[in-house]
């Protein structure tokens, strides 16, 4: 199991500030926070891809940056917020080539989900915004999907709801909670806090590179912490007990 | 292209390449007024060298250009175009020109080193810019573009300095010639190449990895600075090993794997071994074509280029490069 999922006075670079979280329950983990808050830049460290300049990460009992990427990447899966592709590839190629089974059958149920069974034959050029995220997000899944069976996979996304349409957005986000409740541990950053509030067992709060908040949903997302965070202020509408954030219109901006 | 139907292509394209390799040889049995003694002679001291040049030269120059491609980030990437050839071409100039008459008998060995230095330092300035440049596809190009033209000056002058016998010497630097290399160069370049081209084929997965950049490579479980560390100095060898023996060829590193990708898809695995096939038999077609010809043997980057010009022109209208 490579539970907790534990960070250690993380400091990087200007970046990220002594941040210090332990994250003990398998479920679906939202990062908030301003543009520039260190959300991206905390998401690789977490997931093993950028070295801090002091602290340690563990998965489990895997000290993260003294175990080789190979052993890793069968556990922990990532989507960057940003993908360029110079090649005209297919989405079928990109899902075979771009991740370690470059031989294995693409899953029904992956297919199914991410709605991406147009997408396979579709050169890249001509996918948009949110059909290219599908594909990057399917093949980070399809990378391990063995793990993901087992319940014993670590999936990081940063910003995976970029560019997706609010009907693939919701299918995506009610699997993810599927896929966590089987033990499955979902860190991913996101710029919805209805989002967070509906789908998220946990949520962190960062600010310049530092952790405001780190609980349970119903206990960190609330008005004086989302102001905090945001330097915004927001109203709780209640209906049908579930709560629903909306920022206030200033009157005079900001 | 199914996986099946890629191993069928490869192996034909296998099979062409050995044909091609065959009728080389072979053309000597066309040239009339020979005795047997003599078509023996032109059979093992000139046809054999020729053809083996022709085929190691080609693959070389093609998997070099399709992996420079993919750890580069840039479809145009070629080892004539980003530098690469043109640094062995300057170093092997300048031995050339400035090696003191004493030291003329070590140009066997003194030649190819020469080579590959120009080539590895080439390759290393276009690798620092690419790293320190990350995300600016134009940049490898105009990087290889200053490198070209200041190897371009620095031969101007050359040119300027050198004796007659000099020039002709770095002419063929600069056109490039199948009919240059003999037995002793090719012993020790062909496995070289041949060596280098496997490493860069036994990486074929590792670039695949490489198509949507390093993120998503470590993400996959790879070191990408490792690898194309590794995957450019096989490279640079392949391609200075090739300069040594046949100069500096053009365009056949873009336009082979280009059109390779377009007939077989992506897969580098397909990709790399057909583009080393299809660039052996891109080069002994040029000098079975060149033996053809009465008059004189052609510079192949004569050849290539008036190929290959009006392709990459093709291509650009097309949208093929983005």
């Amino acid at each position: 199991m490579n539970l907790p999922i534990k960070l250690e006075n993380i400091s990087l670079d200007q970046r990220l500030d002594n941040i210090s979280v332990t994250i003990m329950q398998p479920g679906i983990t939202c990062l908030l926070g301003a543009n520039g808050a260190g959300k991206s830049t905390l998401l690789l460290v977490l997931a093993g891809l950028l070295k801090p300049e002091q602290g340690d990460v563990h998965w489990g009992q895997t000290d993260v940056y003294v175990t080789p990427l190979s052993v890793l990447s069968v556990h922990r899966c990532f989507v960057a917020q940003q993908h360029s592709i110079q090649f005209e590839l297919t989405g079928r190629e990109c899902l075979h080539f771009l991740s370690p089974c470059q031989s294995r059958d693409i899953p029904g149920e992956l297919i199914r989900k991410l709605d991406i069974a147009d997408l396979l034959d579709k050169p890249v050029s001509r996918m948009s915004g949110g059909e290219w995220q599908r594909i990057m997000i399917s093949r980070a899944l399809l990378q391990v999907w063995p793990a993901i069976k087992s319940g014993n996979a670590i999936i990081v996304l940063d910003e995976p709801l970029q560019g997706v349409d609010i009907r693939h957005q919701t299918v995506l986000m009610q699997w993810l909670s599927a896929l966590a409740k089987v033990g499955n541990q979902i860190i991913m950053s996101c710029h919805d806090i209805n989002i967070a509030n509906t789908f998220a067992d946990t949520v962190l709060l960062a600010k310049a590179g530092q952790l405001l908040a780190y609980g349970p949903t119903r206990d960190v997302l609330n008005l004086s912490n989302l102001w905090l965070t945001f330097d915004c202020q927001f109203e709780c509408l209640l209906k049908e007990e579930q709560r629903h954030f909306i920022p206030v219109r200033h009157a005079t901006g900001f | 292209m199914s996986a099946p139907a890629s191993r069928w292509t490869v192996g034909a394209l296998g099979i062409v390449l050995l044909l091609c390799f065959s009728a080389l040889l072979a053309s000597v049995w066309w040239q009339a007024d020979t005795t047997a003694e003599t078509r023996w002679y032109i059979l093992v001291n000139l046809q054999l060298p020729l053809a083996i040049t022709a085929t190691v030269v080609g693959a070389a120059l093609c998997v070099s250009g399709a992996a420079l491609q993919v750890v580069l980030r840039n479809p145009l990437a070629d080892p004539g175009i980003i530098g690469i050839a043109s640094g062995a071409s300057l170093m092997a100039a300048l031995v050339l020109i400035l090696m003191p008459e004493w030291m003329v008998s070590t140009l066997h060995y003194s030649m190819p080193l020469a080579c590959f230095a120009g080539a590895l330092l080439s390759t290393a300035v276009i690798y620092r810019l690419s790293v320190r440049l990350r995300g600016l596809n134009t940049a490898v190009i105009l990087a290889g573009i200053a490198i070209t033209t200041l190897t371009s000056a620095v031969m101007g002058w050359l040119y300027l300095f050198a004796d007659a016998q000099s020039m002709r010497n770095l002419t063929f630097w600069v056109m490039g010639s199948l009919h240059q290399a003999d037995g002793w160069i090719l012993l020790w370049s062909a496995p070289l190449i041949a060596g280098s081209c496997l490493l860069i084929i036994s990486k074929s997965k590792t670039l695949n990895y490489l198509y949507n950049g390093e993120l998503t490579a470590r993400s996959a479980g790879i070191d990408p600075a490792h690898e194309s560390k590794i995957i450019l100095i096989a490279c640079a060898l392949a391609v200075g090993a090739a300069v040594a023996i046949a100069g500096s060829i053009a365009f056949l590193g873009l336009l082979v794997p280009h059109y390779v990708r377009l007939l077989m898809g992506f897969d580098n695995r397909v990709v790399l071994p057909a583009s080393a096939l299809c660039g052996g038999v891109m080069l002994l077609l040029v000098a079975l074509f060149s033996d053809l010809l009465p008059y004189a043997s052609l510079p192949v980057s004569m050849v290539t280029a008036s190929l290959g010009g009006p392709l990459l022109l093709y291509a650009l209208l097309k949208g093929q490069f983005k």
